[in-house]
């Protein structure tokens, strides 16, 4: 036995001196790819800032789509219950602001498959580090999805942290500790009284030696005339009950006039109001598109059937996949700005990427597959749907943009990585 | 009266080998059937090892969850917290057999040999140290890890079956249940015949309580099934759960085995009022009158 | 009165001095058995009401008063048996809510506080120790009628129970501002404090009915609350008999 806690203890030991990279991502990489893929997509997703002192903000802001091709073995196939937060790890970070398509949001809303939504979270910094924190999106039945996480960095504040609420009266509390030095008093009052019941019954008699007797008693009896359980004990057991009732009883005297008013707990559901947005000016031809996984090149390529309804030439931009974005090369400033955007050393190109108005074209992408498979573990093979969907991006001359929704059968050249 | 006081000595160092391989130290001053550095010696140690173990493991978990611990595809991770897995999988397999097989072979050794009071007594202090053992890893698998699963699971992802709060406690203590369980068991019926011997047949106490531990061991499997497949949400109080309860509850066996082991006492310390009623034959060690006049006669 | 000799011969008995029994198995019995005993309330309340007990915003008055009691009054009914049975004590409540109340602020103090860094204020643990001496109390004064514990214990149980958890929950159920809506200060609690993997919408917390009966949801809550105790009372009871003390003695012939 103590080998085995010497073996495990050496374990411990040893992995915590031997160096290790510091984990940048929350597990989303454990989720299927389609599943990521097919869920939800996020475009324009920026943070504010990257730094950032204890109680002072950053906003992270974007839109999040609800695909069309949301899967039926989620949710029951239909979305109707919706919310989104912060992930992080714990609460390294405070949520202070919550806007869905301009509103605010306190709990969660009502949603629907094919509805984009805009959204602005603005938090705090709280735990003084380094962190990885991504919007989320969670729907009931389903759980969390996962957006573009980016590296915050929370800084001491010299002149202290609090967590200031507003009560309705105005006064202000730091949500910290607000109470917290009168919940542990009340507890621990609680425990003292069990613990002054327990000795009393525990410290004068003895335990074991009692067997002796009561296996020779009825059950319901106390064994009073061997004494097991006296007068005395009566007495002091009742004097004990009082002192709680008392307890409880200033307790409670304490709270009703300490806190006159309160509420219960709130929940507020309702649908945000729509946004109105533009008829999209592309569309893709159904059927008559497809992914492949070209495993000698090396390459994923995305063959898609457009057309353009527009009044001006639509260029293709960028390629949400799930938490990335992929941007033409060919277009510079199309790189998001924020974490979403794939690195520059691994390009996304792009064959007849603009298409005239009023015309059709089958735009050619293709982005090299070891970020979907070995740092994105995105490309789902070896899963149960073999699909490509994400949204794509059309820009216009005037700046116009529209996205799309794509969702293609894939299908490998070879199952090999 | 001296002759017979050389038999009994004689008898008494004929047996002394014996004696010496069980409570070796019982003639210590202090280290008595009852003393704490005596029978109450395995309960301090047992005890402590356990809390000592999940406390250094939580001290681990301290300086590396967050950074390490999040995304199990990820190197960081594996040097720590796969890493960790191995080693404490690889180290209770070992350890587990290795302590059954020492019980197992030293009790069939001396499951028929007859003892002294004080070393009957001093084995169940040493069985009562091995349920104490029993409850506070039970307390380390019911209460203070999944007090940390519920902490982890709520905030963080849940990525893969071995997330940094599921290896301590679904790989380590959960089996280390069944280890200190079916130990415990085989302590019983080597060690205290009279009360857990085989001709008795299997205790139920001991039948729950093992089960208790094998059971939640094979909840795990379940538990990370249903969470795999379709309990995608991080909520505790669901009766997908409810079986790790249910389970549990088995585990009352546990006071069937304080109230079995207490009536053997009451019983030895009848037998010793009925032995003390003719001192002439009670021995420095308690030696059994058959024994002493087999080497008299011997003699 | 004239004493007759079984009772003198009891009360001697309680009395006797033994040579191997001291006082030492005693303290061994009552400190190892509370983390057994502290751990299985612990975990049956974790993984019944386990959601209620983590956060302040789900400390509500409609399902909060039922699922919790019920939760946590099953293993302290199970050590009211054992303890009354074997020792006339009336302390297996008391007995588990103090092991458990050291088992579960361990594991908030230790686990959602230094690991994960909520603060307390948000997560402190629901006690049941006041509760407990209730219980206890009535299988002491009806000289260990189970029956008439189960009935009037469990239902000082529950009372007892809201009043010692909403009086430190009282000052968190103000109202305050969050954005533009008026909400609790758990509310706030709960969206500020991100729980990344728990989204709001798990919340199983009173949203409004049609039926709320001029606002009383609280006392219909209490009144079903000890229903629902009772029976949980009597879950304990079956444990306590069923599995730690009917296998005393007993043996597997065949398997």
């Amino acid at each position: 036995m103590r080998r085995r806690l010497l073996l495990a203890l050496v374990a411990a030991v040893v992995v915590t001196v031997v160096p290790a990279t510091a984990a940048s991502a929350h597990g989303e990489k454990s989720q299927e790819g389609f599943l990521r893929m097919r869920t939800v997509g996020w475009t324009d997703v920026t943070f504010s800032g990257d730094s950032v002192q204890q109680g002072q903000t950053i906003t992270v802001t974007g839109k999040v789509r609800i695909m069309d091709a949301w899967p039926s073995s989620l949710a029951k196939g239909t979305p109707n219950t919706c919310f989104m937060s912060m992930i992080s790890p714990g609460p390294t970070i405070l949520l202070k602001e919550r806007t869905i398509n301009g509103v605010s949001m306190p709990t969660r809303i009502d949603c629907a498959k094919g509805q984009t939504y805009d959204f602005s979270m603005t938090f705090a910094g709280r735990r003084v580090g380094r962190w990885h924190v991504h919007p989320a999106f969670a729907v009931k039945g389903a759980g969390t999805l996962i957006g573009p996480g980016a590296w915050i960095n929370v800084t001491k504040n010299a002149a202290g942290f609090t967590n200031q609420a507003t009560l309705l009266n105005g006064k202000t509390v730091n949500l910290e500790n607000y109470q917290l030095s009168f919940i542990w008093i009340w507890l621990t009052l609680t425990f003292v009284i069990g613990m002054v019941w327990m000795i009393y019954w525990t410290v004068p008699k003895r335990t074991i030696p009692h067997l002796a007797v009561t296996s020779q008693i009825p059950l319901n009896t106390d064994g009073a005339a061997y004494g097991l359980v006296t007068k005395k004990d009566h007495r002091y057991s009742t004097i004990m009950m009082l002192a709680t009732v008392v307890l409880l009883g200033a307790g409670w005297i304490y709270q009703v006039s300490s806190f006159p008013v309160k509420i219960p707990q709130q929940i507020i559901q309702f649908r945000p109001p729509p946004i109105e947005r533009p008829a999209p000016l592309v569309t893709i031809a159904a059927g008559k598109s497809k992914a492949i996984y070209d495993a000698d090149a090396k390459t994923v390529l995305l063959q898609i059937d457009a057309s353009n309804t527009g009044k001006e030439a639509a260029q293709l931009t960028q390629f949400a996949v799930a938490d990335l974005t992929w941007f033409n090369q060919a277009v510079p400033t199309s790189k998001p700005t924020g974490p979403q955007a794939v690195d520059t050393a691994y390009p996304m190109t792009v064959q007849q990427d603009t298409i005239a108005p009023g015309g059709s074209q089958q735009i050619t992408i293709t982005m090299p597959s070891d970020i979907w498979i070995k740092q994105e573990r995105l490309l789902p093979i070896g899963e149960s749907q073999l699909t490509v969907t994400g949204l794509l991006r059309f820009q216009t001359p005037s700046g116009a943009k529209s996205d799309v929704e794509v969702d293609e059968p894939l299908t490998p050249t070879a199952f090999k990585f | 009266m001296r002759q017979k006081g050389i038999a009994m000595a004689q008898a008494v160092e004929t047996h002394e080998p014996q004696l010496r391989l069980e409570g070796r130290q019982a003639g210590k001053p202090g280290r008595g059937p009852i003393d704490w550095l005596g029978g109450w010696r395995t309960c301090i140690v047992g005890c402590t090892i356990f809390l000592l173990l999940a406390i250094a493991i939580r001290i681990f978990q301290q300086f590396t969850a967050w950074k390490y611990g999040i995304d199990a595809s990820s190197k960081g991770f594996g040097r720590t917290y796969r890493a960790l897995y191995y080693s404490e999988v690889l180290a209770a397999t070992v350890g587990t057999l290795g302590w059954w097989g020492y019980l197992v072979r030293k009790g069939r050794t001396l499951v028929n040999r007859e003892v002294t009071h004080d070393e009957e007594v001093r084995r169940i202090a040493v069985f009562w140290g091995l349920i104490g053992t029993t409850s506070v890893i039970l307390y380390i698998m019911a209460s203070f890890w999944p007090n940390q699963d519920g902490a982890w699971h709520q905030t963080a992802v849940r990525d893969t079956a071995l997330t940094p709060s599921h290896i301590p406690m679904f790989y380590l203590f959960f089996p280390l249940g069944i280890t200190i369980t079916v130990g415990t068991y085989l302590y019983g019926r080597y060690w205290l015949p009279k009360i857990y011997g085989a001709s008795n047949g299997f205790p139920w106490s001991f039948f729950l309580l093992i089960s208790a531990s094998v059971t939640e061991v094979a909840q795990v499997a379940m538990n990370e099934w249903g969470h795999s497949l379709w309990i995608t949400e991080e909520i505790f109080a669901v009766p997908f759960h409810w079986p790790f309860v249910w389970y549990g509850w088995l585990a009352s066996g546990i006071f069937a085995l304080w109230a079995e082991s207490a009536i053997r006492l009451f019983g030895i310390e009848k037998e010793v009022e009925d032995e003390a009623t003719d001192p002439a034959e009670v021995g420095r060690f308690g030696a059994r009158r058959e024994e002493i006049e087999a080497v008299e006669a011997a003699s | 009165m004239a004493v007759d000799a079984k009772t003198l011969e009891l009360r001697e008995l309680l009395k006797k001095k033994y040579r191997y029994i001291d006082r030492k198995w005693d303290l061994i019995f009552w400190v190892t058995a509370a983390f057994v005993v502290g751990a299985a309330a612990d975990i049956t309340k974790q993984l019944f009401a386990g959601d209620w007990d983590f956060w302040t915003d789900w400390k509500d008055r409609q399902w909060w008063p039922i699922i919790t009691p019920f939760a946590i009054i099953i293993i302290g009914s199970a050590l009211q048996y054992i303890q009354w049975l074997a020792w006339r004590f009336p302390t297996g409540m008391t007995y588990t809510a103090v092991a458990f109340w050291l088992c579960t602020l361990v594991g908030r103090w230790v686990q959602w506080g230094a690991f994960v860094y909520y603060p307390m204020n948000f997560v402190w643990p629901a006690t049941m120790v006041a509760a407990a001496i209730f219980a206890d109390w009535v299988l002491l004064k009806t000289k260990g009628s189970f029956i008439l514990t189960s009935i009037i214990g469990s239902g000082l149980f529950t009372l007892a129970w809201w009043i010692s958890n909403y009086i430190p929950l009282a000052g968190l159920l103000q109202p305050a501002v969050w954005m533009d809506r008026v909400v609790t200060l758990a509310d706030i609690q709960g969206i500020e404090y991100v729980r990344s993997q728990t989204p709001e919408y798990l919340r199983i917390i009173e949203h409004g009915s049609l039926r709320t009966f001029l606002g009383e949801t609280q006392y219909v809550a209490f009144a079903f609350g000890t229903t629902v105790t009772v029976v949980g009372y009597w879950v304990g009871q079956a444990i306590g008999r069923g599995l730690a003390i009917w296998p005393i003695g007993r043996f597997l012939k065949k398997w």
